[in-house]
């Protein structure tokens, strides 16, 4: 129930921050277009309206599990190393709000996706099994993104710094070759479950639309994609347990890359 | 006088004749009757029963395994198929016989002769209406490869089950014929179509048993063989501990002593555990009783109580033995590309009890055996199974003994984690964690795409409207 609770609360936020951008929105496109009009911007005729945005990311990661309070040892080093895992993910935001001379804000909501897998040691022994041990982690955030592309429209400089702050939610489970772990001695602790916690992140975007802005105008009539970016992202995902008594801390700092679309 | 005695005479014996003129008048118009009838017709049931060889019902094969089809196990079990015919308009000049061959056995060139391409199986049939004639699975397939094939019938013994060398099913019918007099050819036929496939896949190599916590990682490559649907694991002693009767492998009761530091019993009379034990065993009669305390003395006098086979601290120290999975043999060769084909081979029918794993796919090379007992040390074979249910000869058996692993959750929890115990918030909400988080993230995408619509909308209708 109280895990019931925490997650309502969190989707009320996010629902309620959605709510606001989007009553933000009508007027923000308004202000716009009058920025256009009024400050005699060159406009790009071409251009199909830009609401949203859509990235594709990889990044490494390494949870930090072993820095939970009360953990005595280093149990993830000494099962799966210290050698970083892959990260997939994608996240999609909602580019709202339009801020002259700045850029646009909006929320957005990512998932990704990494998992890690080794031998589990014979018990009482230092040799390893042929049973797999794996963790996988489902991490998953919501945000708020700010992307300053002020210095792309208005100065032509194809980068665009970008800063994300919001909160951050993971599933994960610990499985071997049997499936779900079990800790029998404790009457059958099952190992999964999920840790809130904070995401915040910052970076730059390189836009690729310069490089060939034919093929960009092309594929802007095509399919409406405004801007093709390329980026990279230090990651920020505190997921230890917002508001949790116990939580498996599997957030992590790390570089993230990727590439994006807006449209 | 005299003529009047000749004429009541001649009344009298005149009537006499007339019944067995009569009857023979009958008689031979009823055979000219059933010679115009001509040959009778047979109509087979294609529902067919069978019966193993101690008489009792076998289960109809199931339709994944091709329910027409004689597998190995069907010829060692020595199946009779039970098959239901329906004669009509027969007449006792002729009489039935059932014959089998790759080849419409009507004609009497295919039953004798050196171009003779069928058999006979049952040759003793008493005609009737509707009659059931018995067909014995090692009948069938006895003589598919000899080159002169018999012309009366005898019973096929246990070899007949060893006549195919290759993989692969081959098409038989067992074919009802209507025989009349010495005339060779088949007056009428029916048959009922079958296909033998006595072979099962080449042996697998068995390249590695990995150690796990009550399980068993076995690997192996696959053969080459388009016969191959899967492959099945097995294990001596059997999974769950009880060897079939005769079974010559101890079963020792691990579980007893879950650190394996402590005696085991192990019982040699015929593999049966003993009631009694703490981790509750199952008797010889299969009980399986509770948990109880275990007894100074292991109730059933077989058993006796010996150290561990394996000790935790070197457990791929032990050996194994087994008198039940015994390598098949066969000739294993590799080509360029390092495909494995093997041929040949001996496969043994093994009592489905210690078959601890089945796992579908020509493709697949390694599996995971669970519910196996820690420290104790299993013989591992591997056979390649086919769309028959046949399990070709065994691989090379290799050991393995399950032991205690720590994996990571363990360490987590023994290191002072707290955390776990279920995804319980999204759970609740009645759909698959993953699903939820999809769902979300789709939902949200979703909304936002319908504004964005819905804005293009109002625009073009705005637009429009400022146009008329």
């Amino acid at each position: 129930m109280i895990s019931m609770r925490k997650f309502g609360v969190g989707a009320a936020a996010v629902a309620a921050a959605v709510g606001v951008f989007a009553e933000l929105e009508v007027d923000a496109r308004a202000q716009e277009y009058s920025d256009y009009a009024t400050t005699g911007a060159r406009k790009r005729t071409f251009e199909s309206p830009q609401h949203f945005a859509f990235e594709l990311r990889i990044g490494r990661y390494t949870p930090d599990i072993d820095s939970e309070p009360g953990i005595k040892g280093h149990p993830y080093q000494d099962v799966f190393g210290s050698m970083p895992r892959a990260m997939v993910g994608m996240e999609f935001d909602w580019q709202v709000l339009r801020i002259p001379y700045l850029g646009t804000l909006g929320p957005g909501v990512g998932v990704g996706y990494t998992s890690m897998s080794d031998k589990a040691y014979i018990t009482g022994s230092s040799t390893k099994s042929g049973e797999d041990t794996s963790l996988d982690i489902f991490p998953m955030w919501g945000v708020a993104v700010l992307r300053a592309d002020v210095f792309y429209r208005e100065m032509h400089i194809p980068l665009i710094p970008y800063a994300k702050g919001g909160l951050g939610y993971a599933l994960w489970r610990a499985s071997n070759s049997a499936g779900t772990s079990e800790q029998p001695k404790e009457g059958g602790v099952v190992g999964k479950g999920h840790s809130w916690g904070t995401m915040f992140a910052g970076g730059v975007a390189l836009s690729l639309n310069p490089f060939d802005p034919r093929a960009a105008k092309q594929l802007d009539n095509a399919t409406g994609v405004n801007n093709t970016l390329l980026y990279l992202e230090w990651q920020v995902l505190a997921l230890n347990g917002l508001g949790q008594s116990n939580a498996l801390h599997v957030g992590t700092s790390n570089w993230v890359a990727g590439i994006a679309f807006e449209f | 006088m005299s003529s009047r005695l000749r004429r009541r005479a001649s009344a009298i014996f005149g009537s006499a004749l007339v019944v067995p003129v009569a009857f023979a008048a009958l008689l031979g118009a009823e055979r000219a009757a059933r010679a115009q009838v001509g040959a009778p017709t047979i109509t087979v049931n294609p529902l067919v029963t069978r019966n193993d060889g101690n008489g009792a019902s076998s289960a109809i094969r199931p339709q994944n395994l091709n329910p027409t089809g004689i597998s190995f196990s069907d010829c060692e079990l020595d199946q009779t198929l039970n098959i239901s015919l329906s004669l009509s308009a027969y007449g006792a000049d002729g009489h039935l016989e059932a014959w089998v061959g790759g080849a419409d056995c009507a004609p009497g060139t295919a039953r004798t002769g050196t171009t003779a391409v069928c058999w006979p199986v049952n040759q003793h049939i008493t005609s009737a209406s509707v009659l059931t004639v018995p067909v014995r699975v090692r009948d069938i397939v006895a003589h598919q490869t000899e080159p002169t094939k018999p012309t009366t019938y005898t019973p096929s013994g246990e070899e007949a089950c060893h006549v195919q060398s290759q993989s692969g099913p081959v098409s038989l019918g067992v074919y009802f014929l209507w025989l009349v007099g010495a005339t060779p050819d088949a007056a009428s036929s029916a048959s009922y179509p079958v296909k033998a496939d006595m072979q099962g896949p080449g042996a697998p190599t068995l390249t590695s048993v990995g150690q796990g916590d009550g399980l068993l990682l076995v690997n192996w490559n696959s053969v080459v063989d388009p016969d191959t649907s899967g492959f099945t694991v097995y294990c001596d002693p059997p999974a769950n501990g009880v060897a079939p009767p005769g079974g010559s492998t101890p079963v020792s009761d691990a579980a007893a002593s879950a650190d394996g530091a402590a005696p085991l019993y192990v019982c040699r009379d015929g593999g049966f555990l003993d009631a009694g034990f703490d981790d509750g065993g199952v008797d010889e009669t299969g009980d399986a009783t509770p948990p109880q305390p275990l007894p100074p003395i292991p109730l059933d006098g077989g058993c006796t109580l010996e150290n561990p086979p394996v000790s935790p601290s070197n457990p791929t120290s032990g050996s194994c033995s087994s008198s039940v999975l015994v390598a098949g043999g066969g000739t294993t060769t590799t080509d360029d590309a390092g495909n494995t084909t093997s041929t040949g081979g001996t496969q043994r029918l093994i009592d489905p009890a210690y078959i601890c794993g089945s796992f579908a796919g020509n493709n697949t090379n390694q599996a995971t055996v669970t519910g196996l007992k820690n420290q104790v040390n299993y013989t591992i074979a591997v056979a390649g199974s086919d769309a028959f249910g046949n399990a070709g000869p065994l691989s090379t058996p290799m050991c393995g003994v399950p032991v205690p692993v720590d994996d990571f959750w363990k360490r987590y929890r023994e290191s002072g984690g707290l955390a776990g115990g279920g995804f319980c918030a999204l759970q609740a909400v009645g759909m698959p964690v993953e699903a939820s988080v999809f769902a979300a993230t789709g939902l949200f995408a979703s909304v936002a795409l319908f504004r964005r619509r819905r804005r293009r909308h109002d625009r073009r209708g705005a637009d429009d409207g400022g146009g008329s």
